[in-house]
């Protein structure tokens, strides 16, 4: 079977159109992500709650009071399959303050001398003073009564503060005791369990087993029992049991399924990690390919059509409405290795047919390879974004993101090779060729530079 | 043996040796936290309390070598974290002290501001204070973790250089992050500290601390005296339990430190309540002895973490043994005396990075990715089986040879399997049929050029093994930065992209190859090939 027959497709003619559109692609891209994209904690900082609701909840009601709790920003989404009653509340950063002070000192360090003052904070709310900032002149040392922090030591971190203000907000909405006087059986380790259980009909023996069991059950099915009917089904449950904990327990009508606190400095490093990472990434890239096939000009436009997938990706991305976080920066390296892939078949296909075909000019030699390795392209393509599609549509919430990015990345990565990598391949050809021809006065045909370079594949980049 | 033969050899030990390396995949497979459930931490220790410390207790030394030498001196005090000042040394007095300080001080630079005398801690000195709080805070952390039994922990230090003060751990299968936390957060630094009355207090037994902060500073005439620190105490009062807080003015200096103690294990008060007796070492004991016997009728405040627990009446010469009252369970008590145990972390530690994945989440993740796995998987091969007829059982053969090998090779390295994991698990099936989708199509180009179907499948392999070659490697390199720069389950799906990429050059070179061979070498001159 063939989809495509041999095809002669003259697809560098209409070059000039193409990088008009893409151009124009770019444009809109740079545009939507220079407009500020929705970071996630990994880069932004703050805590993430991910909470499954037994039934709808009222949204309107408990994103009111969920904002109620003064911590700033709170959004509240849902997230996966409708029925599921699943949804992220996000918290931003507490430490606005701690950020500035981290962001000034990083500041300092850069500059040698003086050395960078250090704000002892916890110090400064014990003392009761504040400290004595560490400059060379070092001034008196009076203690300032004036300025005391009227709280007193919040020893407790920002996340423990911000889970337990979302969790007592919930509590509250969805009306559960949480003075404890019963046991959440929604919410209880296998520990409260464990102790709970012994104290139950059964007794010390088998508390631990049971308890074990009821929270592997519970594990099973999304984390939440929906009646104490359910318990029917545990392993190993005993009628005495289930009498006993339908007296002693509640089901409360959410369960936290994850919780997620990246503080203000680590957003900031894992935000430059992932800047270095992809740049070196391409500057690792571009060195092979030069080395590889000894010319400058394909690692231009390999490197060239990377960036321009890279970015159309994820302006569309943005636009989409996507949340920029770690996930997505794997996304982007995968895309930019993936990308590079049909790229360098073609590269290939251009530096065997450069022997083959000596006497053709570049323009053809290149429309040649596209033509011949158009229908691997294309194939390879295809089978990729079967599995990504796959991975969209059922890989669960933490891919989405992900795998939408790189069905996004695949399809104009395809397009890139052939209607941008190539063409700026033969530009920067031709450009060096006018160089030397402006230079050296000589008169060499491009036709026969274009096999001359290829030939000369033993001598280093800078002088084909 | 013919080639053929070596090579089925081969293929065959490649498959035993991943299969024995993979089943029983549950226990074989080392599944990451997101998958598993369980709790990432990134801590960071504050080292420089560690030096704020050791400066603090200097200052006595310091403070002790002026009067026991009769050396006159205005005041005496820390200064930022690593200065000591001290003010209205006459000149005669200030080469004194040099003299004694370069005896019992060593390690601090003398410098002159006005007319003061500034010690520096010595930078060499202060960053071996900090590194050793690091390693403190290491072990101290490990026997907790230890003690309160959390199976196949990660317990490791990040960070390089003198910057490296950060701890990460990842606790496994742990579901209630707030209790472990707070397990190996807490500073459990005990100490003691007695009460400094604001003048005019007559009565020192009832006097009872201040329920504002600045009432306090008022009532030592707006400023504290130097050698004084502020601490709170949370009370509950009335029927409701009502939370207040009690200001007390205390020593700066500790007398008594939590590593003091010698022991410290759960009791039980005369009502039954769980509370914490502690038996302190025999040195300390002593210094305890004479504190309480000096300051008999007056108050002395026990700190947990600069807290005040309580602030009792000194009545008597109290030996080095006592008990910490307060509004334990039997659980807290248990979880404080452990503490105290496994010793005080020597600075306190702030929480960078948590992330918590419920064991639920993490089944419906593995659910989802592999149901996404095997969907993909079985489209991808009805695609190739369709396209390629029957030459697609041999790519279909390749691919799954690949998926085993990636399993075999993952697990033998002990590496961890990650959400993300899965998903480049995926992406490598996409990327592995590229090399057979690059071979068969040239295959396909060389048969319509008029090559025999022998010439065909060598001339296939042969041409494409470059563009194989080369794409795969800078799919490699774009995987190794992801490793480089990338966390927890980023890493996972790097190292998973990178094995996938290594075994499908594997495959599709050399088992297809030789699938090829297999097919054509019963014939001779065969005429077609279904591909």
């Amino acid at each position: 079977m063939e989809i495509l027959r041999p095809t002669h497709i003259d697809f560098l003619g209409k070059r000039y159109i193409l990088f008009a559109v893409s151009g124009i692609a770019l444009a809109v891209s740079l545009w939507a992500l220079g407009n500020g994209i929705n970071k996630g904690i990994d880069f932004a900082g703050g805590t993430e709650i991910q909470v499954k609701f037994a039934e709808a909840p009222e949204l309107d009601t408990l994103r009111r009071q969920l904002n109620d709790l003064g911590m700033g920003d709170v959004s509240l989404q849902s997230i996966g399959a409708v029925e599921d009653h699943e949804f992220l509340i996000r918290i931003g950063s507490q430490q606005e303050a701690g950020v500035a002070a981290a962001q000034e000192r990083e500041e300092a360090d850069t500059q040698p001398v003086p050395p960078p003052p250090e704000a002892d904070d916890l110090d400064d709310q014990v003392d009761g003073r504040a400290e004595t900032p560490d400059s060379a002149s070092i001034p008196d040392p009076g203690p300032i009564p004036g300025v005391l922090p009227e709280e007193p030591v919040a020893r407790e971190g920002e996340q423990t503060r911000v889970y337990h203000a979302v969790l007592e907000v919930l509590r509250n909405y969805s009306g559960v005791d949480t003075r404890g006087a019963r046991t959440d059986l929604n919410m209880a380790n296998v520990h409260e369990m464990a102790l709970l259980l012994a104290a139950g009909p059964g007794g010390e023996p088998q508390a631990g087993t049971l308890a074990t069991a009821i929270a592997g059950y519970r594990r099973d099915h999304a984390g939440l029992f929906l009646s104490f009917s359910d318990l029917d089904q545990v392993e190993g449950m005993t009628p005495e049991a289930r009498t006993y904990l339908e007296a002693n327990t509640v089901l409360g009508p959410f369960t936290i399924r994850r919780v997620e606190f990246v503080g203000p400095q680590i957003g900031g490093e894992l935000a430059w990690k992932a800047k270095l990472g992809m740049g070196l990434a391409l500057a690792g890239m571009l060195l092979y390919i030069t080395i590889r096939f000894r010319n400058l000009g394909f690692a231009l436009g390999g490197i060239i059509a990377l960036i321009h997938d890279g970015i159309i990706a994820a302006g569309i991305y943005d636009l989409w409405g996507g949340q920029f976080d770690l996930i997505l920066v794997a996304a982007i390296l995968t895309l930019l290795g993936y990308s590079i892939n049909d790229t360098i078949v073609i590269f290939d296909r251009v530096r065997e047919n450069t022997r083959l075909m000596r006497g053709s000019d570049t323009l053809t030699i290149f429309n040649t390879s596209i033509n011949q390795t158009l229908s691997r392209t294309l194939l390879t393509s295809m089978t990729t974004l079967l599995v990504v599609v796959s991975l969209f549509l059922f890989g669960g919430q933490t891919i989405h993101g992900f795998a939408f990015l790189l069905m996004l990345g695949i399809i104009v990565g395809t397009y890139s090779t052939i209607f941008i990598a190539s063409p700026v391949a033969i530009l920067y050809g031709q450009w060096m060729e006018s160089r030397k021809v402006s230079t050296r006065h000589q008169v060499p045909a491009i036709a026969v530079t274009g096999g001359k370079r290829h030939r000369s594949k033993g001598r280093p980049a800078g002088r084909s | 043996m013919t080639p053929l033969r070596w090579r089925f050899l081969i293929i065959a030990a490649m498959v035993v040796a991943a299969v024995w390396a993979v089943y029983p995949p549950q226990e074989k497979v080392h599944l990451g936290l997101d998958l598993k459930g369980g709790i990432h931490l990134v801590l960071q220790v504050n080292s420089g309390e560690a030096v704020a410390a050791k400066v603090e207790s200097d200052v006595e030394t310091v403070r002790a070598l002026l009067t026991d030498n009769s050396i006159p001196f205005g005041d005496l005090a820390s200064e930022g974290e690593d200065r000591i000042r001290v003010t209205g040394l006459d000149a005669e007095g200030r080469s004194r002290l040099d003299a004694l300080l370069d005896e019992n001080l060593p390690v601090y630079n003398r410098g002159s501001a006005a007319d003061d005398l500034i010690l520096t801690l010595d930078t060499f000195e202060s960053q071996a204070i900090r590194r050793a709080a690091v390693q403190q805070s290491l072990q101290t952390i490990h026997t907790r973790v230890d003690a309160y039994g959390v199976a196949g922990p990660i317990i490791q230090q990040q960070g390089f250089g003198p910057d490296a003060n950060r701890i990460l751990i990842q606790l496994p299968g742990v579901e209630d992050p707030e209790t472990v936390i707070d397990v190996f957060r807490r500073q459990a630094f005990l100490e003691w500290k007695l009460v400094v009355y604001p003048p005019g207090v007559t009565d020192f037994r009832a006097w009872d601390g201040f329920s504002d902060r600045q009432t306090l500073i008022d009532a030592f005439g707006g400023t504290l005296p130097s050698g004084v620190e502020i601490y709170p105490e949370k009370r509950a009062v009335g029927l409701d339990d009502r939370q207040i807080t009690v200001w007390w003015p205390l020593t700066k200096a500790s007398p008594i430190k939590g590593n003091d103690l010698k022991n410290a294990q759960r009791g039980q008060g005369q009502f039954g309540e769980a509370n914490i007796a502690f038996t302190l070492t025999a040195t300390a004991g002593r210094v305890f002895e004479n504190l309480t016997r000096e300051n008999v009728g007056r108050k002395m405040a026990i700190l947990l973490d600069k807290e005040v627990l309580t602030a009792p009446v000194i009545n008597s010469v109290i030996p080095g043994n006592g008990v910490l009252e307060g509004n334990y369970t039997v659980e807290s008590a248990d979880i404080l005396a452990l503490q105290l145990k496994s010793g005080a972390l020597p600075a306190s530690l702030d929480v960078l990075e948590q992330r918590t994945v419920g064991p639920s989440l993490g089944m419906d993740s593995i659910r989802k990715g592999v149901y996404a796995a095997i969907l993909g998987l079985v489209m991808v091969m009805i695609f190739m089986l369709v396209y390629y007829k029957l030459s697609g059982i041999n790519a279909v053969v390749a691919l799954l040879l690949n998926l085993l090998l990636v399993l075999a090779i993952m697990s033998s390295m002990g590496a961890t399997l990650t959400l993300p994991g899965i998903a480049g698990f995926i992406l490598t099936i996409g990327m592995a049929v590229d090399a057979n989708v690059l071979i068969f199509e040239r295959i396909k180009e060389e048969l319509r050029n008029g090559k025999s179907v022998r010439a065909a499948v060598e001339g296939g392999f042969g041409k494409a093994v470059s563009a194989i070659v080369d794409s795969n490697v800078t799919t490699l390199i774009a995987a190794v930065f992801l490793f480089q720069y990338g966390t927890g389950p980023i890493r996972g799906f790097a190292i998973t992209l990178m094995v996938g990429i290594l075994a499908s050059m594997v495959t599709a070179l050399f088992v297809s190859r030789t699938i090829f061979m297999a097919v054509l070498s019963g014939r001779t001159g065969q005429e077609r090939l279904s591909i």
